[in-house]
């Protein structure tokens, strides 16, 4: 009996321990969540005051398309062939690199690989007829064909990303050898003209794309230098470091200073190797890149440190081991460092497109509290909210546009999960 | 071999440190150095590393105001009533003293534009004439010259027509000498469409029949700057009297002749005007500026010098009896001189300018304030719960666990909008609640504790629980102790994450008095336009503090990371 009130009163004090950080997390984190999701089911700017319900109007509103200057199936048509041209000659390539010494597959993977890259040479002149339904069913077939494939590929199971890279490399050739005509990517950039959230999805994903793997791979080199150097590894540290420390606010404001078309350093140093100044800040297609810029100078520090903190906890031993077996450098980072970084990896590869995915602050000093010098360049998914929500006054128009951004950070990082959970290696 | 190879690994591994060093450090590097700058020296091309505001003197590029009609009155010397009129009256009315010459300060040399006078140390002005001496001025002014010279030169004829009609207008100063030879040097050089203007006297003359044929003599005449000068004048008056000679047209003789009596009065009239001026400045003008006043100290100046103050970008400097008509041809250096103190003083100067130009006094209490408030209680808090998580028990506590880690990955930026009708309905809007409790626990840094807390064995709480000690006292006095890098980590990132808040300190609150640092700073820019300098400097006194911490903290903060072994 004693011993059960003990129990349960010990149960209390951790209870208790928790209360303080429970309670603002519920009142300013779960509750909002909640909230918000609520909100974007109601229109509220009526003149009544109160929200109305308007169910999912809100969204479809978000993502409406207007009136659109060519039908959406044509354009999906180009861009399925497009696509499944880049997807069946990713799927060769990496056949034949599989089949190199394998007994089982190199009878097969020929037998597949020769029409298809006989098939590709004639592409440009096949893709003449992009509009033609026979045309489609056969690159349909053989899409089919070397997906059956995909499933005794370890190679490309182990390699998931380059896979995608290539398809994405393929898709572009395949863009421009063939008869360019119209494309998803045209499509998507016609709606996003007459429809400011997808621009501002758009935007937010090109800057995603710049900003991510630079960030990433300039953080790692810096996680490495800051290990590896033998001499004033604390002056380096504390370089890399600063950025992050100043405010983005202050940041943007020195970069806008950077960035001058007349007086700015950067245009003067392009001076030396006899460029032409450039107009960083009043280019609409300048205005992301520019950002991104700015975005992975105040960050790789930090990313950096963290890197660093990771390569510090791999154990001596392994870099002995290989010293021994006679591995260079290069060999030690492919199969020691990377392999064994990769926790801390996907932990910077998701913190870095969360925060990548809230750009917004840059954006709002640099153009002088406007999306972009113009034609809504600048316009993130951020700012679109903050616009709807502080400008606009939409409180529910503003939540869904939250729950769209939390919805793409959310599938984003599960795609993240997936792809890395058996290569991440928890055993440091 | 090994070795050697060894070398060249380390010597690119250090090529490739500098490289992004310089790429982390530089654009901060340059921000400071551009905030010491002048105005003037953030607008030039090719930009430059040092500043003027470091030397102890600089050359100020000046002009001598030839006009009257754009000086104001020294305001000291003026009765309540005039001065009150003449701030009524904008600038149009001119109650300076004929005695005083106006020096138009354009700042610091090689400065376009309207510059700004520091406004301190000593200036050294000289009045240089034509020659590079220091100027003469008059002591004998004999009125019965200036009737013979005026006399002669109204009688010169023919004339020109715009020379007759200046010559006509002149007549009626015949009675007061300085105001005809004010006018007389506004109508030849100064005035707005002088006649001796280089391109259309030229042209003018040019236009005359059969003077065509001097077109490479003549043409040289129109490069250059300002109005003909004397000597040009006189080169001009003998190409002039060569063509004379040459034509034997009349009506194009009359038409030469015409513009060389134009000349001749004028070199007439200047002789006279030099002649008078005997005696010469024996020591350049050395005047110092008083704090806080317009008036300006005469350090060291010749006897005739006898009051000088300053407005906006002009110095005034009043002479005994002596007109400025006299120093209308000359040319004017002024040189500033600082002691040590003012040197530091301009240095800081754009620092100061920024800070006063905002209420950043303000913002920099409520961000101290809001940072380290925000880090007290995330500290207690953080602490709390992450010792919870790791060295208690009770049901569920994995679960809360992962359910505040997961909250890692909601951006706040999806809960804003609930998050303002939240704060809005708890009437906390405009206040500091509002900046401060929301951020008062933070997810990873309640990880990166629960990571700490966790390498601290088991044992040592239950030898303390064993030896009478509460969970609680156990927390703070032997777990907080041992994972104080981590401890100062999480704070430091608090404190970095609560000092740089933007989009939340712009949405919670709007007025000056609740805002913060970053959201101030966006204010000014906004308001002060594209003064760079001044910018810069704000941009760096709003760093200062969290640099500071940083620099301090720095060996805990990167021990802290590595110790969490963020896994």
């Amino acid at each position: 009996m004693v011993n059960e009130l003990n129990k349960k009163s010990k149960y209390i004090i951790g209870y208790l321990y928790l209360i303080p950080a429970l309670v603002i997390f519920i009142l300013f984190t779960y509750w909002p969540a909640i909230y918000s999701f609520y909100l974007s089911f109601f229109n509220t700017t009526t003149s009544t005051g109160h929200a109305i319900f308007v169910g999912l109007s809100n969204y479809a509103y978000l993502f409406r398309t207007g009136q659109l200057p060519y039908a959406f199936y044509t354009a999906f048509e180009y861009s399925l062939v497009r696509f499944i041209f880049a997807f069946v000659i990713s799927i060769a390539i990496f056949a034949w690199v599989e089949s190199r010494g394998k007994g089982l597959l190199k009878n097969v993977i020929p037998l597949l690989v020769i029409p298809i890259l006989a098939l590709s040479l004639v592409y440009p002149a096949l893709s003449f007829w992009g509009g033609n339904i026979y045309m489609i069913l056969l690159w349909i077939a053989f899409g089919v064909l070397s997906f059956y494939f995909v499933k005794e590929m370890t190679f490309l199971k182990s390699h998931t990303t380059l896979f995608l890279l290539s398809i994405l490399g393929f898709y572009i050739v395949a863009y421009y050898i063939g008869n360019r005509n119209i494309d998803l990517y045209d499509l998507v950039f016609t709606i996003a003209q007459n429809n400011s959230f997808i621009m501002s999805i758009w935007n937010t994903v090109y800057f995603v794309i710049i900003d991510v793997p630079l960030t990433i791979g300039i953080s790692l080199a810096a996680g490495l230098l800051m290990k590896n150097l033998p001499f004033f590894k604390s002056f380096f540290r504390t370089a890399f470091f600063a950025p992050y420390v100043a405010s983005i606010v202050a940041v943007s404001l020195l970069w806008l200073w950077l960035f001058n078309y007349h007086y700015g350093i950067f245009n003067f140093m392009l001076s030396w190797f006899g460029i032409p100044p450039i107009n960083w800040l009043n280019s609409a297609s300048l205005t992301m890149p520019t950002v991104a810029i700015l975005s992975i100078w105040e960050y790789f520090g930090y990313y950096g440190l963290i890197f660093l903190s990771g390569l510090q906890n791999i154990d001596q031993e392994y870099y002995e081991a290989a010293e021994i077996e006679g591995a260079n450098s290069f060999q030690r980072f492919m199969y020691i460092t990377w392999p064994l970084l990769s926790p801390i990896t996907f932990f910077v590869m998701v913190v870095s497109l969360i925060n990548a995915f809230q750009v917004f602050t840059q954006v709002y000093v640099l153009y002088n509290q406007m999306p972009g010098p113009y034609a809504n360049s600048g316009l993130t998914m951020v700012f679109y909210i903050y616009n709807t929500f502080y400008n606009e006054q939409q409180m529910g128009l503003a939540s869904a546009a939250a729950y769209v951004l939390l919805g793409i950070i959310m599938v984003l990082t599960l795609i993240q999960f997936r792809t890395t959970e058996k290569r991440v290696e928890y055993n440091i | 071999m090994k070795k050697q190879k060894k070398k060249i690994i380390y010597f690119f591994y250090y090529v490739a440190a500098v490289i992004l060093a310089i790429f982390a450090i530089g654009p901060l590097v340059w921000m400071v150095d551009t905030s010491f700058k002048t105005n003037s020296e953030v607008l030039s091309y090719p930009p430059s590393w040092g500043t003027i505001n470091a030397m102890p003197s600089r050359n100020l590029t000046a002009d001598i105001v030839k006009t009257r009609a754009g000086q104001s009155s020294n305001p000291s010397a003026l009765s309540l009533e005039a001065l009150l009129g003449s701030l009524s009256t904008a600038q149009t009315t001119t109650l300076a003293s004929p005695d005083t010459i106006a020096i138009h300060v354009l700042g610091a040399s090689g400065y376009r534009g309207t510059g700004t006078m520091p406004r301190r140390g000593t200036l050294t002005i000289s009045l240089i004439n034509n020659e590079g001496d220091l100027a003469s001025y008059p002591t004998k002014f004999s009125t019965s010259d200036f009737n013979k010279v005026v006399s002669e030169i109204s009688s010169i004829s023919p004339l020109s027509n715009d020379v007759k009609q200046s010559i006509s207008n002149l007549s009626q100063y015949t009675s007061d000498p300085q105001e005809y030879i004010l006018n007389f040097y506004d109508a030849f050089l100064y005035g707005s469409n002088p006649i001796f203007s280089r391109i259309n006297f030229i042209s003018n003359l040019l236009n005359v029949d059969g003077m065509s044929s001097f077109q490479d003599q003549l043409a040289i005449f129109k490069k250059g700057i300002g109005p003909l000068k004397g000597i040009e004048l006189k080169e001009i008056s003998k190409i002039l009297e060569n063509a004379l000679n040459l034509t034997t047209n009349p009506s194009v003789k009359a038409e030469i002749s015409k513009y060389l009596n134009d000349i001749t009065l004028y070199l007439d009239f200047d002789q006279f005007y030099k002649a008078q001026k005997q005696t010469k400045f024996d020591q350049p003008i050395e005047l110092a500026f008083i704090p806080k006043s317009n008036q300006l100290k005469i350090v060291k100046a010749p006897s005739i010098v006898e009051s000088a103050y300053t407005s906006g970008d002009q110095i005034y400097i009043t002479f005994n009896n002596t007109s400025f008509v006299w120093f209308l041809n000359d040319n004017v250096s002024v040189r500033a001189n600082y002691n040590f103190w003012e040197v530091l003083a301009n240095f800081f100067d754009n620092y100061v300018s920024a800070w006063n130009s905002a209420p950043f006094g303000i913002y920099y209490f409520n961000s101290i304030f809001v940072a380290v408030a925000t880090t007290v209680l995330n500290i207690i808090f953080d602490v709390m719960m992450a010792f919870a998580f790791s060295k208690l028990t009770f049901p569920g506590r994995d679960k809360i666990f992962m359910a505040i880690l997961a909250t890692m990955m909601i951006p706040y930026t999806v809960l804003l909008v609930a998050n303002y009708l939240i704060i809005h309905s708890l009437g906390w809007i405009n206040t500091y609640y509002a900046l401060i409790i929301p951020w008062s626990a933070t997810a990873f840094v309640i990880f990166l504790m629960r990571q700490s807390f966790n390498s601290i064995p088991n044992d040592l709480y239950d030898a303390a629980k064993i030896d009478g000690a509460s969970s609680w006292r156990f927390l703070w006095t032997i777990a907080v102790p041992l994972s104080m890098p981590v401890i100062i980590t999480g704070a430091l990132l608090t404190f970095l994450g609560s000092w740089n808040s933007f989009l939340w300190v712009l949405i919670m609150t709007d007025t000056t008095n609740m805002r913060t640092l970053p959201v101030g700073l966006q204010n000014f820019i906004i308001n002060s336009g594209a003064i760079f300098n001044q910018l810069m400097a704000a941009a760096t006194f709003t760093m200062i503090p969290v640099v500071i911490a940083f620099l301090f903290f720095q060996k805990y903060f990167v021990s802290g990371f590595f110790r969490s072994g963020i896994k």
